[in-house]
């Protein structure tokens, strides 16, 4: 009960901490989609940012709630007013949310948390210039137009709630779990057939392996491994880091997934111009 | 044992066995690992299922640790190497200790030495001590029971020493008194090195197995003083001679224990004795009461002296408008031959003279007005003596100021127009302090002033003629004496002043105030010498002695040197010429001799190698945290530079330091002793404006004009002696503008020359060539001597007068017309040393003698320096207060 609370109480701090961030990442997101945006999309469609799909007759099943009925006033019928619930142009973003995320290998280098979010909020910018509309899996619907990017950062603040909207998928996180919890995880997105990119964030530590001597590896909730010497582990790990990646490739590629890989210690210009490329329709 | 080394705690040493034990726990013990969060833990799992086995640790941090940890173990064992028994044999250990003078110079190192012994000696044997020399009491040396260990030290701790020599003869026959009460003593004899009468005797009766001896080479002993002819001391040192020429201050001191004056004694290699002049102005002169070595020198470093050799200033004043030195006929003239060689004469009036400090005034026929009567009562209660000679002008009204009631009229003996003869002094009364004086045979008086025979206090009677008729009246009030010879102090009225023994006389009257020494009687002890060579009371032992026993007594239990004497006076017995000359004595050869401080010592290592050790597991500790990865190079780098002390601070850059706060300024002069003074007094002066007023001074600062900048100062003290030269161009320019910037010059000199004004006179009759050197370059403004309604008199405290080491000499300023615009004067110029008064020393007590040290002089100098200071820092602010009464007399109208 009270490590329930205590985590409860580390989630909230945590919390507090990413929303004091917050307003710096999505400027910092603002800028990156800046530098993104010219000459890549261009195109903006008529009639973008309708929320109206089409009236129909109630249904027996339908709740009062759902009908319209300021339209229904106007006739004899009544109406149900149905959203336009499935769109190819909704860009629906997942950022990982575990403590792992909130590594780095080297104290002045973001954390694989921060820029994740970075890159989903430059993301976000980015298909919000071109006149899409962006969700965030599970937390908030899609919105669009101006004021989105901030409702949608502030929805990074919110515990999955919503229902999940449907659209191009945007995975971000570091993809490190067992593989079967990988496929588990891109089944619960309703991954398969709606295209997109899943990009694995990696701490330069964690693919370099740069430890020596004796080192006590830990992660919370899980044994400490001793390691006695550890530069001589540093072949085989970046072996099974290999094997990871290439069972994430793999699990994307099924999954019709552009697999992307950003290092944190590399610059995110690059990476969001990858994955922008990466969320091109396949056609 | 191991060689000649031993340990303190051997069983410790078994510890060692647990090395090896320790050896393999630390290889075993992996150093603790580092924690790292690691995200992708999960890849990590068996990574590495048979390498389990933890890093080794480097050997050469086990070797490190080891050798630490057997350090630790040594150091606490204690080893040590203890030098071989001192004595042979077995039963109690008698110690003969010298305790007498001549061991109290060195009596710390002879106490440690029979601390050592006891400290060696005492657990299987038992101690007997016998201190040489008899006790205060008067009881003769004794020896102890046997002693365990605390108790002969508790008796060492209370053994001092004595201010008289050591009693062998007594000392032996206590040795033998011991021996026949307890068998198989084993003699030790801690001697203090000199030859003494019955010291052979003693050494047979000890029949010491050791002798510990101190070098009689640092025994020092002050002999008598003389004056010599010019009157100054010739102090006298006696050693035991030796190869090397031995130099030894000797201080004078006054009777507060201050410090007049020092001289160095040097004394060739081979000789015994060695002597040197103290070139003391003559008012210091007669202050100094005994002559000292500095340190713990004992007894036999103190040299009291009596009126005998002190020098004495002696005033002479004469009535009438004659010329008193006119040769064979000047009233003065016999008077001043007559007085004791090295005697200081001085002349003028009676309050300046007064002033001046003297000892003794010789009035001869001098009429007092009521004021000299009121100067001379407080002169003669404060300890003066005045000797008046009668004469034509004082006959026909006769004053108040005398021993007894006389008549007015003058007693002609013989002669034209009279009846009888010249009548011959006859004797000096018994008990009075003429007695013991040889009457003249050829002197005769022939008219003489008459005392009141109605009246007549026989008592008052110091001399009388041939007919019974008084011709000398004396008497004691308050500490002085006050004489009247009846008659004149030339030839007018008696030839007594040519006898071959007027100068005796005169020399016995001029003494009376310093200290007359009795002649006949017996001699009581007044203040006698300790063992470490102050002033206390006698102790039970003393005894009286007979005057005429004096010269040839040697200092005792019954006769301790001191300050001896009666009513009449007193006299000092020192130790000096009241023992043996000092020779080395003659040790018995066959017995081992060993110096005070050579007795061999346990040399003990354990602390050392305990440091050893300690030092090295911090370095473990380093080296560990380094390991680990928690501390990085460059950290261990200045942790360790901060650990060995190496870290030293960075000087800032330079701030002239009178910008930041004010504070006073001296002019270096480049003697250390005067700079030092300047300082000194000026830090005093910056304490008590800090202390007194709403002003905050720093530290006084030593400058050089022309050369250091000078403008930051409020006021700047320029002390001038007779050896200041003339400031250069530069120098002259900076003071210059110091003056014209608003800053106070203070220019000050230590005494004028002999005709200068003030009791400074004839201090440094160099100076006022000097001020006029040094002031000739300088704008200095037309001058006014300063008073006591001038603003400087009353920036702060009130002040009167303006004195400083000295009193009297005007102070000056700038003229009214010459001062700057606010009315300040940029310029004081005295010469009374002021900061002579000013300075302390370390602890606070003044470091100059004033001169004449009238009650409240150092006050009144401090005042006048605080005065100074406000002058510098407020101007004439404090002058609008001058006007209060005449503006509320105004406003009253």
């Amino acid at each position: 009960m009270a490590d329930h609370r205590a985590s409860a109480r580390s989630r909230i701090a945590a919390a507090e901490a990413l929303a004091a961030r917050l307003p710096a990442l999505v400027l910092a997101a603002q800028r990156l989609a800046a530098s993104a945006a010219p000459g890549r999309h261009g195109r903006r469609r008529a009639g973008a940012g309708e929320q109206f799909w089409q009236y129909r007759d109630v249904r027996d099943g339908d709740s009062p709630a759902s009908i319209d009925w300021r339209r229904s006033a106007r006739g004899e019928r009544l109406y149900v007013r149905e959203r336009e619930w499935e769109s190819v142009e909704t860009l629906v973003i997942d950022v990982q949310d575990h403590e792992g995320m909130d590594f780095t290998g080297q104290t002045n280098q973001p954390t694989k948390r921060d820029r994740a979010l970075l890159l989903a909020l430059a993301l976000a910018a980015l298909a919000l210039d071109g006149g899409e509309r962006v969700a965030l899996f599970g937390r908030t619907p899609a919105f669009g137009g101006p004021g989105a990017l901030d409702r949608l950062a502030a929805g990074f603040m919110l515990a999955a709630s919503t229902t999940p909207v449907a659209g191009r998928l945007a995975l971000i996180g570091d993809f490190l779990a067992p593989p079967e919890a990988i496929a588990a995880d891109l089944a619960r997105h309703g991954a398969a057939g709606r295209g997109g990119v899943l990009v694995q964030v990696l701490d330069g530590a964690e693919c370099d392996f740069p430890y020596r001597g004796r080192v006590l590896f830990e992660r919370r909730g899980e044994a400490a491994e001793d390691i006695a010497r550890a530069e001589d582990i540093a072949a085989a790990y970046r072996a099974r880091l290999a094997a990871q990646r290439d069972a994430v490739i793999g699990l994307a590629e099924a999954a019709r997934l552009v697999p992307l890989l950003h290092r944190t210690d590399a610059a995110p210009g690059p990476a969001l111009a990858a994955i922008r490329a990466g969320l091109e329709p396949v056609s | 044992m191991i060689g000649p080394i031993s340990f303190a705690a051997p069983a410790i040493l078994a510890g060692l066995a647990l090395l090896p034990a320790l050896y393999f726990l630390l290889r075993a013990t992996p150093p603790a690992p580092r924690r790292q969060e690691f995200p992708p833990l999960r890849l990590l799992r068996d990574i590495m299922p048979t390498e389990r086995t933890p890093v080794r640790m480097p050997w050469w941090l086990l070797l490190l640790r080891l050798l630490g940890a057997a350090l630790v173990i040594i150091g606490f064992a204690g080893p040590q190497i203890v030098p071989p028994r001192l004595l042979a044999g077995d039963g109690p250990v008698l110690l003969a200790i010298d305790n007498g003078w001549a061991a109290a110079a060195d009596f710390t190192a002879r106490i440690a030495a029979a601390r050592h012994l006891v400290d060696q000696v005492a657990g299987q044997r038992g101690i007997v001590l016998l201190a040489t020399a008899g006790n205060a009491a008067g009881r003769p040396p004794r020896a102890s029971g046997v002693l365990g260990r605390i108790g002969a030290l508790d008796a060492l701790g209370a053994l001092h020493a004595e201010p008289w020599p050591a009693d062998r003869a007594a000392a032996a026959a206590a040795v033998t008194v011991a021996r026949r009460r307890i068998a198989g003593l084993t003699g030790v004899y801690l001697a203090d090195g000199l030859a003494a009468p019955g010291l052979r005797r003693f050494l047979a009766a000890l029949d010491p197995a050791r002798i510990i001896a101190g070098s009689p080479d640092r025994i020092r002993l002050l002999q008598s003083p003389k004056l010599s002819a010019d009157g100054a001391l010739i102090a006298r040192l006696a050693v035991v001679p030796q190869q090397n020429e031995v130099t030894q201050p000797v201080l004078a001191e006054a009777s507060s224990g201050a410090a007049l004056a020092r001289i160095v004694v040097r004394i060739a290699p081979g000789a015994a004795s060695g002597a040197a002049r103290f070139d003391l102005p003559a008012a210091l002169a007669s202050q100094v009461t005994s002559l000292a070595l500095p340190g713990a020198a004992g007894p036999g470093g103190v040299m009291l002296l009596d009126g005998a050799t002190r020098q004495i200033v002696v005033g002479l004043v004469s009535g009438g408008t004659a010329n008193p030195e006119q040769k064979l006929l000047g009233s003065l003239y016999y008077v001043r031959r007559a007085l004791p060689p090295g005697s200081v004469v001085r002349t003028g009036r009676i309050g300046p003279l007064v002033a001046s400090g003297i000892s003794a005034l010789i009035l001869a026929d001098v009429p007092l007005n009521p004021a000299d009567r009121s100067t001379l009562d407080r002169f003669i209660a404060g300890g003066g003596v005045v000797i008046r000679f009668a004469g034509p002008l004082t006959a026909p009204q006769p004053d108040t100021l005398t021993p007894d009631h006389l008549l007015d009229g003058v007693r002609m003996l013989g002669g034209a127009l009279a009846s009888g003869k010249p009548e011959r002094i006859a004797a000096f009364e018994r008990g009075g302090p003429l007695a013991g004086l040889t009457p003249p045979r050829a002197a005769t008086v022939s008219r003489q002033i008459l005392a009141d025979p109605a009246t007549l206090d026989p008592a008052t009677v110091w001399a009388r003629l041939s007919d019974g008729t008084p011709i000398v009246l004396g008497v004691r009030r308050g500490r002085g004496v006050l004489v009247s010879v009846l008659t004149t102090a030339n030839t007018a009225w008696s030839n007594w002043p040519i006898a071959a023994d007027f100068p005796a006389l005169i020399g016995r009257l001029v003494r009376l105030g310093t200290g007359a020494a009795p002649k006949s009687g017996l001699l009581r002890p007044l203040r006698v010498l300790n063992g470490i060579g102050t002033l206390g009371v006698p102790g039970a032992g003393a005894r009286p002695m007979a005057v005429a026993d004096f010269a040839h007594t040697t200092v005792s239990p019954a006769h301790p040197p001191g300050l001896w004497g009666d009513a009449q006076g007193s006299i000092a017995l020192n130790i000096g010429g009241h023992v043996p000359p000092l020779a080395a004595a003659a040790l018995p050869a066959g017995v081992p001799v060993t110096g005070l401080d050579a007795l061999p010592r346990a040399r003990r290592f354990g602390p050392p190698i305990l440091a050893i050790a300690l030092a090295l597991l911090l370095a473990d500790l380093l080296i560990s945290l380094l390991l680990r990865g928690a501390l990085r190079w460059r950290a261990a780098l200045v942790l360790l530079a901060l650990l060995s002390g190496g870290h030293r601070a960075r000087a800032a850059t330079p701030v002239p330091a009178g910008a930041l706060a004010p504070m006073l300024a001296y002019v270096r002069t480049g003697d250390p002793t005067i700079d030092r003074i300047s300082r000194s007094g000026l830090g005093a002066i910056a304490d008590l404006v800090n202390q007194e007023t709403a002003a905050h001074l720093g530290a006084p600062r030593g400058v050089t004009p022309g050369v250091s900048p000078i403008n930051l100062y409020p006021l700047l003290y320029w002390p001038i002696t007779g050896a200041t030269p003339a400031p250069d161009a530069k120098a002259c320019h900076a003071l210059d503008a110091f003056m014209a910037g608003g800053g106070l010059l203070v220019i000050d000199t230590d005494g004028g020359g002999s005709d200068a004004a003030g009791s400074g006179a004839g201090f440094d009759p160099g100076a006022d060539a000097a001020l006029h050197r040094a002031t000739a370059c300088l704008a200095i403004p037309p001058l006014v001597a300063l008073t006591a309604r001038d603003t400087l008199a009353h920036t702060f405290f009130l002040a009167r007068s303006f004195p400083g080491r000295f009193d009297g000499a005007p102070v000056f300023i700038a003229a009214k017309g010459a001062r700057d615009a606010d009315g300040v004067s940029p310029v004081v110029i005295g010469s009374n040393d002021w900061a002579g008064a000013w300075a302390v020393d370390a602890s606070g007590m003044p470091v100059r003698a004033l001169l004449p040290d009238t009650p409240g002089q150092r006050e009144h100098a401090a005042w006048f320096g605080v005065n100074l200071v406000m002058y510098a820092l407020t101007g004439t602010y404090k002058s609008d207060q001058v006007q209060i009464p005449a503006i509320l007399r105004r406003l009253g109208q």
